[in-house]
């Protein structure tokens, strides 16, 4: 058995002085990258990429690698904290994470993403390694059927998003599907709902819809209490509880699985998978009816899946020489400037280059968890920033991640129309997590001594607000570890 | 004294804005920008980042690359023609800039800018799944006028010039292809290697890695002039006796029109040195590109007949409002 | 307080039931095809159709069944008040941002959500007003080479 030669022949390759620093630098900025909104793995490595011409292609590859699968890592952080989307593959994250961050427990959820992201990541680099050249082929006999079918299923998982009216998230899905149709159809070449403009020819960005209906659509509502309400519980403990992990672990499991293969896909990518993650929780979870209350789960999973989604996608670009997605595309140009082209014979003719980058895989994704935990106390930090002046910084970063997209100002007034209709349709009730989040407020407001003082017939009205979904366990269940008073503050 | 403050606040900023306004001296006396209308890491994308650097030791100013990606490159070329004609705005234009402008989306004619040179030139070719039965085009078309429709084309997206030069084929030999659109090269040479769809219209630097020995694609035809120096066996649609097909994307950097004389001449002169460049041209070997520098007279006449013909193939293709 | 009452399902419909005559309107237009062999215009009319089938749902359930109210939080003044001044100052940095630039335009956002709605006083909204978009021009703009809005007139 000569198979572990290459193997070994790689840890050695990747772990040589330089290209360790290298993959270090690669992490590092891809942390920031994904740390930040408005700036993309994409726009960094086109950024770097000449300057990868004068480095050897093993190293090359090593950093921008590194960026990539880093700024996985960085993407959920701001989800977390302020309901920023860091990177489109962390957007369902903030259901859950957001959520966890009201209730104190912003630590736990910066941690637990970053532990998720670390096990997704290893884990990811180890199918990597053994069933590459085989889930190569598999991304090739996917065909047209096959996503077709593929987008049904999604589609049909959507009304278990919704969870509490079947009416409204199919509404919601409809909408969606209409709002997609803008653009350029995609057969034809004709233009639908582009009303003559430039800016609707592409379609709608996902980056400014995300950033208003989640970042400006939660400043909105921030914005119903006073200034001296607004502020964010300080978070309590830096560590996901013991009973946290036991809760994500079959969720982490599940993502990996999930992502890795959806990762493969030229069709997929680190965001579907995320979502994917998020959608087969709130159907197989344990606690699935705690899912958008900010439960553990909703952060574990998707976190996971966009990790090893992102490994994944590794794949066809260095068994079949196909890139699937744009920062594949880059990976692909730095291989070819130096001579490399990836495909079946990458293997063979350059095992050093294969194995080196798989083997730095499992250096950088243990130098991100190093990297990143301690980052927790210090991104918490961000909390103590008082409301009237977190709130203009949080828009600031939606509004220069919307326009960094193409650099035109459409994009920010798209985030802008996305951040009041969203806070609209949150407020009747659309928002396919409010239902849970709608209840948990309800049962946590009638339980606070504020509430409870207030005049009778606004209670009344409130308790009435909570009527349609009675059935449901209205107290969030008490979690190891919390205590109960940072649960009520806010 | 609040007022004091804002008015001190107001003044700083507005210091600011004119520190990056004060400068209008011999061309060229501070950056460059260099627009690119497609994504960071896209084709166009790497040449121009390529090139720039080549420019940057002619201008001995830095060229800064800016991403306008948007409406299949129209956002970028009408930001570039109607930036200040100043030498200081400089954009990447090629065929897509010719489609964009006679389909609508850039409203404003390709020969409205100041074009100072065509720097690469690339070849489109037909790609079938090595497992295919077709040896040669001939075989392919000659299936497809036996059962029209049943011979799939991909290309990398409709209203893309692999779409026209598909439609082109399709038309000028009178196969009944049947056109089917990918979202990008990718997706689409992914199809085309799977077997779901018979083949494709590609650029010749995607599918390379592919074409040789043990790869998973055929090139049965080369759309330019000449056989390709990287696939010296294939023939060129000219030898098989088809003619009128697209021959292949082009890249070219462009100034919006009414520069001074003098900047215009200087830049006209970087652009031809700068293409001779020994790295310019390594990086374009090592993609796969070819150099075929064209400027002046030549350029205009080549600009002239684009514009003709994918006006003709976009009206046959009904995509022309 | 009853009459005030509003039904979020019959709203909600009713929003969606405008959304539906738009599309159908400005895509009346978009060819639809034949069976077989879908045009441009074969999924925007379902989707329209679908929508507005789903959205005529809302509104009846709306009406007839009661339904959590949710104008609640928009019966205080000061709420209203933040909310509008808060939407105002994003529509007016979309629509001046091209003319007068980043560094003013966020300046100004600033200025309007530290101050106005967040009550801060003078001193401290201009300081922070000032360092924040100097600063965010600074790191992103010039460190991270993002591309920021430029005005035609300033930065």
């Amino acid at each position: 058995m000569d198979a572990l030669g290459p193997i070994a022949q790689g840890f050695a390759t990747a772990f040589e002085p330089a290209r360790v620093l290298y993959c270090l630098l690669g992490v590092v900025v891809g942390t920031v990258v994904g740390v930040l909104p408005g700036l993309g793995p994409a726009a960094t490595i086109a950024l770097l990429l000449p300057a990868t011409y004068r480095l050897d292609p093993v190293s090359a590859v090593i950093m921008l690698a590194g960026i990539y699968y880093g700024s996985q890592y960085g993407g959920s952080t701001t989800s977390i904290l302020v309901r920023i989307p860091g990177e489109s593959s962390s957007m369902v994250t903030c259901y859950d994470g957001y959520e966890m961050t009201r209730q104190g427990r912003a630590g736990a959820a910066l941690g637990m993403a970053a532990l998720a992201s670390f096990v997704a990541g290893t884990a990811a680099v180890g199918g990597l390694m053994v069933v590459a050249p085989l889930l190569g082929r598999f991304a090739l006999a996917f065909g047209p059927a096959e996503y077709a079918s593929l987008m049904i299923l999604g589609l049909t998982l959507v009304a278990w998003l919704g969870g509490a009216s079947l009416l409204r998230s199919l509404a919601m899905a409809v909408t969606g599907l209409l709002l997609a149709t803008v653009g350029q159809d995609p057969v034809a070449g004709v233009e639908r709902f582009t009303f003559g403009t430039q800016a609707l020819l592409d379609g709608i960005d996902l980056v400014p819809v995300f950033m208003g209906l989640f970042g400006i659509a939660e400043v909105l509502e921030t914005m119903e209490r006073p200034p001296d309400r607004q502020r964010l519980p300080a978070p309590t403990g830096l560590w996901p509880t013991r009973r946290d992990f036991r809760d994500a672990a079959a969720p982490v499991a599940r993502g990996t699985v999930l992502g890795f293969l959806l990762g493969v896909l030229p069709g997929g990518g680190a965001t579907i998978a995320s979502i994917a993650s998020y959608v087969t929780e709130k159907r197989f979870a344990k606690n699935r009816a705690r899912l958008g209350q900010g439960a553990i789960e909703g952060v574990a999973g998707p976190e996971a899946a966009n990790n090893a989604a992102a490994t994944g996608s590794f794949i066809p670009l260095l068994t079949l020489g196909i890139p699937a997605n744009v920062v594949m595309a880059m990976m692909l140009a730095a291989l070819t400037l130096h001579g490399i082209r990836p495909g079946p014979l990458l293997v063979t003719e350059h095992p050093d280059l294969f194995w080196g980058v798989i083997a730095s895989m499992y250096l950088g994704n243990a130098l991100l968890l190093i990297l990143n935990l301690p980052l927790v106390g210090l991104f918490i930090q961000i909390l103590r920033v008082p409301y009237p002046v977190l709130a203009p910084l949080i828009l600031l970063f939606c509004l220069i991640g919307s326009y960094s997209v193409t650099g035109q100002v459409a994009e920010v007034a798209t985030m802008v129309g996305f951040g009041v209709g969203g806070y609209l349709f949150r407020k009747l009730g659309f928002d396919g997590s409010s239902g849970g989040r709608w209840r948990s407020r309800c049962a946590r407001r009638s339980r606070s001594p504020r509430a409870a003082s207030r005049s009778s017939s606004r209670a009344r009205s409130r308790s009435r607000s909570c009527w349609r979904r009675p059935r449901r366990s209205r107290r969030p269940r008490s979690r190891g570890g919390r205590p109960a008073a940072a649960r009520r503050r806010r | 004294m609040i007022r004091r403050r804002l008015a001190a606040v107001f003044a700083l900023v507005l210091a600011l804005g004119a520190a990056g306004l004060a400068a209008a001296q011999k061309y060229p006396s501070q950056p460059v920008t260099l627009i690119v209308p497609f994504n960071a890491g896209g084709g166009t994308d790497l040449v121009a980042r390529a090139f720039a650097e080549a420019l940057k030791k002619e201008l001995g100013q830095p060229v800064t690359v800016q991403n306008l990606p948007g409406a299949g490159s129209a956002v970028g070329t009408t930001k570039l023609h109607g930036a200040k004609p100043d030498g200081y705005t400089l954009g990447m234009v090629g065929g897509f800039l010719v489609t964009t402008s006679l389909r609508g989306a850039a409203k404003f004619p390709a020969t409205d800018l100041t074009h100072l040179g065509r720097l690469a030139l690339e070849t489109f070719v037909l790609a079938v799944p090595a497992a295919s039965p077709a040896r040669t085009l001939r075989e392919v078309l000659e299936a497809s006028r036996k059962a029209p429709g049943t011979i799939s084309v991909g290309t990398a997206g409709a209203g893309a010039l692999t779409h026209l030069a598909a439609e082109a084929l399709s038309q000028t030999t009178g196969a009944k292809l049947n056109v089917v659109h990918f979202a990008g090269g990718a997706k689409e040479i992914a199809a085309v290697l799977g077997g779901h769809v018979s083949g494709g219209v590609f650029s010749q630097v995607e599918v390379l890695p592919h074409a040789g020995p043990g790869g998973g694609l055929r090139v049965l035809a080369t759309f330019g002039e000449q056989r390709s120096e990287k696939l010296p066996e294939v023939p060129t649609l000219k030898e098989l006796g088809i003619t009128g097909v697209p021959a292949g994307p082009w890249q070219g950097i462009a100034a919006p029109r009414g520069l001074p004389e003098p900047v215009k001449a200087a830049l006209l002169a970087a652009v031809a040195r700068a293409s001779q460049d020994a790295e310019w041209r390594a990086f374009l070997a090592r993609s796969g590109l070819a150099s075929h520098v064209l400027a002046g007279p030549a350029l205009e006449a080549f600009l002239a007949a684009e514009i003709e013909s994918l006006g003709a193939l976009l009206k046959s293709a009904g995509l022309t409002q | 307080m009853t009459a005030r009452r509003a039904r979020a399902d019959a709203v909600g419909g009713v929003l969606l039931l405008l959304l539906a005559a738009v599309a159908g309107l400005a895509g009346r237009a978009l060819p639809f095809g034949a069976p077989g062999q879908p045009g441009a215009g074969f999924f925007p009319r379902a989707l329209t159709l679908l929508l507005a089938a789903l959205a005529l749902a809302l509104l009846i359930r709306g009406l007839a069944r009661p339904a959590p109210d949710f104008t609640e939080p928009w019966r205080d003044p000061g709420a209203r008040r933040r909310l509008l001044l808060m939407t105002g100052a994003l529509v007016g940095y979309v629509a001046a941002v091209g003319t007068l630039g980043y560094l003013v335009t966020t300046a100004a956002l600033f200025v309007v959500m530290v101050r106005g709605v967040g009550g801060r006083g003078w001193t401290h909204t201009l300081v922070v007003a000032a360092a924040c978009s100097a600063g965010s021009w600074y790191l992103f703009g010039r460190l991270l080479r993002v591309t920021l809005p430029a005005g035609a007139l300033l930065p």
